[in-house]
């Protein structure tokens, strides 16, 4: 910046008598070009012209549609649906790709991985309040937008405000919000910039009190399922010159809900917390004109506790020995921690001409630190405890290289291969290939070919049997995904995308068979397209719609738990610069059952939210206020064969109001 | 459901949604480009070069965001000539209205045609937000494709006859 502004004075001076500063201009401009270049690559504002196919979400829009979190917020993404799992995790499903596993998306967040390595799992993460994130880049698809990340059906990038890369100020704000179910959030943005140290954090803490009635679980047995959320998380970064530290330290206390083993409890004090923490060093630094090294340390961990009582007073045991009456029911507790070392050396290679390649190294070390799962019978006051796990350490070594070809202003094309090597799942080679031709500025054509797996989670390899059990000998899931993509741009802001896929996955890990095993379950196929309309109907209103359709199997032959037919919109009407008002409504099909399961259908619903933002930009307070599923509808999410037999019913009407004062 | 009705087709007000990466980016760039208009230091205002950002009254915000970038970039000063960033209501807009050149946002209202007409009746550079106004006679405008492009319209340029030195072809691409 002084060197540029130097020579700008240099150049005006002797603007009107010698012609040589011309080039100095020219450089000046050249080098602006370049800047905004890398920052509109870096945000993804240029994804239309890029050979990827990527949603991102901004802040502005999540705000003005009253969305709250995260998962919400991926609920906007087309072909995305939302599955429950064990203790009712809910974890989002790209495209209907294997709903009974976790794992198949990865959630990156600030360049970091935070999948767990015991599920695949980072639905803890999943209640971050949207005042705190910047930026959601979602890529459908195993393509992903960090070559270090083998997505298998997607990606999620999570920029924070306190992480916000386009150059420009951090945030500093408090926030608030009030909700149904007893609902509080607060939480704050903090920044600090002396000179080259910057210094930025975050801070939220929330909690509601929802619980959900049930009619009938497993067992026979009426209840509640408990579902109250205390969570909270800091996130603190500092940076100097070419030295990065970004850190996040978050945990998730919640109810029980509907059971480790699909049944309810009946003990009010169950529970499941999870805590993660993630510490990353970079070192960036340039080895020659056009050439960046990235050195990076990483460390992840993960706490699991868990309380159930998977069993009721008096209950008689079928397993064998059967006939065994359990008078004080039966207590299960975990008692679980994880964590994994990462080393990654990245270089990124700009100097030759049209090309930007980047290659790299990344190894890591997970292990298992606590893995104790007890059972007890006389009401917690013996226990009879085993390993959870029956392994505790996994190694990786991954290579990579991309190469992102320029050809001209029309035509670009992407080629790279990663290679994995784990100690204990088969070495992996992932290749992509992507072409993007320009025809002009307004009509984008794509071509993907992507090979990606997904390496089997620690529940699915080495489970010791408490409920569920595990197959030694799975292999990674893989998958073969053909893309192709058309976009038609009409206005500065207004564009169509369709987009067609074909995948081909292999070897799919579930536990639907009746002896509860996790093991490779045969392929399936899938095939769909989604299509994205957004346009200003008028100056002042915005619409939005999505649409997406799939077809083909995903489970035993059949299209399983996964709606063929989704659709989300949403219109906003922006009354003057300080009000507007939206709508948005989804819709999702109807989904079909594994073969043996004989319930009907799981019936498609439509959900309205409806969301008022008042802004008054001279105290820089924001006002949002949002009522949720307006017309009450009744809807469930699948449960599992022999769980649940109504499925689980999901949130009716509510409400929501928050309160944002940026300093 | 009526209200919400009314809600939506109430009388509408302006609104602009404007990327703040891309009002950077003409921040920094577009008072370079003065610079390479060969007749620049004809089109001085007491030696300094003098940007008019015309705006609506919904506009004036992103106007005032676009001054400040400016200023706080070249601080008032680029090299030894001053630039002075000039918000402009376009109610008040007039031809006596002085400048080196001229910013606006949206070319689509009528009212704003006498901006481009001024501009290129007094071969000015009328720099627009939105690269598709280069349809309507603004001159220049950025966009962002893959990289960032400065888009110059020829068919304008051959009307505002402005000489450029000859280095800005180098970078800028020039629409049919």
């Amino acid at each position: 910046m002084t060197k540029n502004y130097l020579l700008l004075i240099s150049l005006v001076a002797s603007l009107f008598a010698q012609e040589s500063a011309e080039d100095d201009l020219l450089s000046l401009l050249q080098d602006d070009m370049q800047k905004y270049s890398k920052i509109a690559t870096q945000t993804k504002q240029n994804v239309d012209y890029m050979p990827y196919v990527v949603s991102v979400l901004n802040n502005e829009e999540l705000t003005r549609l009253g969305i709250l979190s995260l998962r919400e917020a991926l609920s906007l993404v087309p072909g995305v649906d939302i599955s429950i799992g064990m203790a009712g995790v809910k974890n989002p499903i790209f495209r209907g790709s294997n709903p009974f596993a976790m794992g198949q998306s990865k959630l990156i967040i600030d360049g970091v991985m935070v999948n767990d390595q015991m599920f695949g799992a980072y639905n803890q993460y999943l209640d971050m309040p949207i005042d705190i994130i910047e930026r959601i880049e979602v890529v459908r698809g195993p393509g992903s937008l960090l070559n270090y990340v083998n997505a298998y059906a997607g990606s999620i990038h999570v920029i924070t405000k306190a992480n916000k890369d386009d150059g420009s100020d951090k945030e500093k704000s408090l926030f608030t919000a009030f909700g149904s179910d007893k609902y509080v959030m607060g939480g704050f943005l903090a920044s600090y910039k002396e000179g080259g140290f910057e210094l930025s954090s975050d801070l939220f803490y929330q909690q509601h009190d929802k619980s959900v009635d049930v009619r009938i679980d497993r067992l026979g047995n009426g209840g509640e399922a408990p579902q109250e959320l205390k969570n909270y998380a800091l996130g603190l970064n500092a940076k100097y010159q070419g030295l990065t530290l970004k850190s996040r330290f978050a945990k998730n206390e919640s109810g029980i809900s509907y059971g480790q083993p699909f049944s309810l409890s009946e003990d009010p004090t169950d529970y499941l917390d999870v805590s993660n923490n993630f510490l990353e060093i970079d070192y960036t630094f340039e080895f020659a004109k056009d050439i960046k090294g990235n050195f990076s340390l990483g460390y992840f961990d993960e706490t699991r506790e868990l309380k159930d009582k998977v069993f009721p007073d008096g209950f008689m045991l079928m397993m064998p020995p059967p006939g065994i009456i359990l008078p004080d029911g039966r207590y299960f507790l975990v008692d679980y921690k994880e964590h994994t070392f990462t080393e990654r050396f990245e270089t990124v290679f700009t100097n030759f001409k049209d090309h930007t390649i980047i290659t790299g190294i990344q190894l890591s070390q997970s292990r298992v630190k606590k893995d104790i799962a007890s059972l007890s019978d006389d009401g917690l006051q013996s226990f009879t405890i085993n390993d959870l796990l029956s392994t505790s350490k996994r190694d990786k070594v991954s290579v990579y290289a991309d190469d992102l070809i320029e050809f001209d202003e029309k035509n670009a094309l992407q080629v790279g291969a990663k290679f994995d090597h784990f100690n204990d799942v088969s070495n992996q080679f992932s290749p992509r290939i992507a072409y993007v031709h320009r025809y002009d500025d307004d009509n984008i054509f794509k071509l993907m070919y992507t090979h990606s797996f997904r390496e089997p989670s620690w529940r699915e390899e080495y489970l010791v049997g408490q409920h569920f059990f595990r197959s030694s000998d799975s292999q990674a899931e893989a998958v073969e995904a053909y893309e192709a993509s058309y976009i038609l741009r009409f206005a500065d802001t207004d564009s169509i995308k369709f987009n067609a896929y074909y995948l081909d996955n292999k070897h799919q890990i579930h536990a639907l068979d009746p002896t509860r095993t996790f093991q490779n379950s045969g392929n399936g196929h899938l095939y769909g397209y989604e299509v994205e309309l957004k346009t200003e109907v008028a100056s002042s209103d915005q619409f939005y719609l999505n649409y997406s359709y799939v077809d083909g199997d995903n489970v035993s032959g059949l299209l399983t738990n996964t709606a063929q037919h989704i659709a989300k919109s949403y219109y906003v009407h922006t009354f003057n610069t300080a009000l507007s008002l939206s709508t948005l409504l989804k819709y999702v099909g109807e989904k079909e059952r594994i073969n043996n399961d004989l319930r009907e259908v799981v019936d498609d619903y439509m959900t309205l939210d409806l969301s008022a933002v008042y802004e008054h930009k001279r105290s820089g307070l924001t006002l949002t206020a949002s009522v949720k599923n307006l017309f009450d509808t009744k809807y469930y999410l699948p449960s599992p064969i022999g769980t649940y037999p109504d499925d689980f019913e999901q949130e009716g009407l509510n409400y929501l109001l928050r309160l944002e004062k940026r300093f | 459901m009526r209200i919400f009705i009314f809600l939506f087709f109430a009388l509408n007000l302006m609104a602009l949604s404007v990327d703040p990466l891309l009002l950077r980016a003409q921040a920094s760039v577009f008072p370079k480009i003065m610079l390479l208009d060969k007749n620049i230091e004809k089109k001085l205002t007491d030696n300094k070069l003098v940007l008019s950002i015309v705006h609506t009254d919904d506009e004036h915000k992103y106007a005032q965001k676009l001054k400040d970038m400016i200023d706080t970039e070249y601080k008032h000063m680029l090299g030894k000539l001053g630039l002075e960033p000039r918000l402009v209501s376009l109610s008040d807009f007039n031809t006596s209205t002085k400048a080196g050149a001229y910013y606006i946002f949206d070319a689509s209202s009528t009212e704003i045609k006498k901006v481009i007409s001024h501009a290129k009746n007094n071969k000015r550079i009328c720099f627009g937000y939105n690269y598709q106004d280069l349809k309507a006679n603004v001159l220049i405008s950025l966009f962002v494709k893959e990289k960032m492009y400065i888009y110059l319209s020829k068919s304008a340029l051959q009307e505002y006859k402005i000489k450029f030195t000859p280095i800005f072809y180098k970078i800028a691409k020039v629409l049919e």
